[in-house]
């Protein structure tokens, strides 16, 4: 950058100046915890990995490699 | 020998606790070898792994107190055997007694290795099993037939098989059971059955005797075990790539050349230049997909091994699950591109037909199973236990070891089992293992939850050879599931209930309360 380059940079930051960024100030006084901790008992969400289907279920492996999952035929 | 430098062994890793007896004095060596027997047997210490590794003064120095060392005849060999070569030539052992002399003479490599020499006089390996290793893959029919000999007289040899250039170990008691089976296999084929013939058999006989390893993926699978060739088949149990193996060593004896090939976590075999008959009268020849591991239920149980000498393209094909989606399984463009000769459904029914191995309208064995299945399934359609049992006996007449391939059981009960007719809320066929049992040996188990009859549970007892009913609390003292398993079912196991926690956000009169 040359040194005409460098003068109107200047410049354009005199009369561009960004606004800076306010932070969300903390709250000043403190919430009950036991309120916020049954606030996040509610809503948190519980889902076990259950295969819930109507066949049998049996072993899985990844790619069925064990090749159970197909069915046999005679 | 102090108590101190004892604890100061038994505490360190095998590796420095090695280091450390060889930095010992000949003095000390040989004291710590007559008073530390128990220790030795305890941390699996063979005396000749400490001296192979002296320094040549040392060896001579320890050799002129051997006999005071209270060691055993095959330890002692051990010993001499495994000196370095300049230490051995420097013996003079025309005074010594045979014994030692043939084990000083004993040719060795680099570590102390026995060099195997297939037409040496085997009686001079005797007691020598931890130093020897053979490779025996290549050997002719004459020198598998003098290597079994020697198996008898060292029978803890270690005999190697390579997979992908990696070596595996069986021992030679476990090459020679295996070898003996394979040579009941082959040498039963009648001489006049055509290749594609042979090929059936030895597919057929492979699925009755191997299973896959039902610990595969647990806390206690031990991977090189499923990969040892003669391992295998002297266990009873491989994983897909080691199953591979012993059907590509078994081909290669009949004059079929195949290649192993990967998919997406499976292996399986492209059979080289193979000939194959069709149903309509043609002969094709090229190369063919055989998958030995996704036939072996299917073998066991007599059901049709869709997955023989199949095309690439119905290889692709077979790799969709029942969701639909691509299990990749045979997945490799470049490997496979040219298989393209493959048996079609009824091709497969004539070849079956022709070695006996399916019936005259090319139907297969379980056919039987299946409709003894059905039937008992409208007998007992009220009552779900007895539907079992009569289920459990069925197949147990089909295949009496179904408690040792219990991998090949799941397969079996996924088809006999009816969820429909057993009025299911859930039905699991999976495996556990015996709490007490420090292996972990896999158990299969049923687990039923029946409308009609509520929680049943059963395993498959390999003593009794059969499955056995344990009221719920008797068996979950009993059994446990794997952690990979019980990862895989969110740390719940099947019979146990799902915990009522809350499962979705507030409802908004709930949220109007909290807000009061």
């Amino acid at each position: 950058m040359n040194a005409l380059e460098k003068i109107i940079s200047f410049i354009k930051n005199i009369f561009n100046k960004k606004e800076e960024i306010k932070m969300i100030e903390a709250p000043k006084h403190v919430t009950n915890t036991k309120d916020k901790e049954d606030f996040f008992t509610s809503i948190k969400v519980f889902r076990p990995i259950q295969i819930q289907n109507n066949e049998i279920e049996t072993l899985i492996c990844i790619g069925d490699g064990l090749g159970i999952q197909k069915n046999m035929k005679y | 020998m102090d108590s101190q430098k004892i604890e100061a062994l038994s505490k360190a890793t095998q590796e420095d606790r090695m280091a450390m007896l060889r930095g010992l004095n000949v003095e000390e060596l040989s004291e710590f070898l007559i008073h530390h027997r128990e220790f030795c047997k305890e941390y699996h210490i063979h005396p000749f792994e400490i001296t192979k590794a002296l320094d040549g003064e040392k060896q001579k120095e320890f050799i002129s107190r051997l006999e005071q060392c209270n060691l055993t005849l095959n330890e002692k060999r051990e010993i001499l055997a495994s000196l370095r070569p300049e230490v051995k030539q420097g013996i003079d052992v025309t005074n010594l007694p045979r014994e030692y002399a043939t084990a000083i003479q004993i040719p060795t490599k680099y570590g102390g290795q026995v060099v195997f020499e297939i037409d040496r006089d085997f009686e001079e390996y005797r007691g020598l099993d931890n130093l020897i290793t053979v490779s025996p893959e290549d050997f002719t029919p004459e020198q598998r037939k003098k290597f079994m000999e020697f198996c008898d007289i060292c029978p803890n040899a270690e005999v190697i098989s390579s997979l992908r250039d990696v070596a595996y170990s069986s021992s030679s008691s476990e090459y020679k059971e295996a070898e003996e089976w394979i040579s009941s296999v082959i040498d039963n084929i009648p001489s006049e059955y055509s290749q594609a013939q042979k090929i059936a058999i030895i597919d057929n006989a492979i699925g009755k005797k191997i299973s896959h390893t039902p610990t595969d993926g647990t806390e206690v699978f031990e991977p090189k075990d499923s990969k040892a060739l003669w391992k295998i088949i002297s266990k009873g149990y491989g994983v897909c790539n080691g199953v591979a193996k012993v059907e590509q060593y078994m081909l290669k004896r009949i004059g079929v050349e195949s290649e192993i090939v990967s998919g997406h976590e499976h292996a399986f075999l492209k059979l080289i230049d193979v000939e194959l008959p069709l149903a309509n009268g043609e002969t094709v020849k090229g190369n063919t997909i055989l998958d030995p591991t996704w036939n072996l239920a299917r073998q066991r149980f007599g059901g049709m091994p869709d997955n023989f000498c199949i095309t690439y393209e119905q290889a692709r094909k077979n790799d969709l699950t029942s969701l639909g989606l691509d299990s990749q399984a045979h997945k490799n463009d470049e490997k496979l591109q040219d298989d393209t000769i493959g048996l079609d459904e009824q091709s497969l029914r004539n070849l079956y037909t022709s070695v006996g191995l399916a019936d005259k309208e090319g139907m297969f064995p379980l056919k039987n199973l299946v409709e003894k299945s059905n039937a008992i399934n409208e007998s007992y359609a009220n009552n779900p236990e007895e539907n079992l049992q009569h289920q459990f006996l069925a197949l147990s007449q089909t295949c009496p070891e179904f408690a040792t391939c219990q991998n090949s059981t799941m397969s079996a009960l996924k088809i006999i089992l009816d969820f429909d007719k057993l009025k299911a809320n859930r039905c699991v066929v999976n495996r556990v293992y015996d709490k007490t049992d420090k292996d972990k040996n896999a158990v299969v188990y049923v687990y039923l939850d029946s409308k009609v009859s509520g929680k049943s549970f059963f395993f498959a007892d390999k003593n009794k050879g059969q499955f056995v009913q344990l009221p719920q609390e008797e068996f979950i003292n009993r059994f446990e599931c794997y952690e990979k398993d019980l990862e895989n079912l969110g740390g719940i196991r099947p019979w146990e209930d799902i915990p009522k926690e809350k499962d979705s956000l507030p409802t908004k009169e709930e949220q109007k309360g909290e807000e009061k």
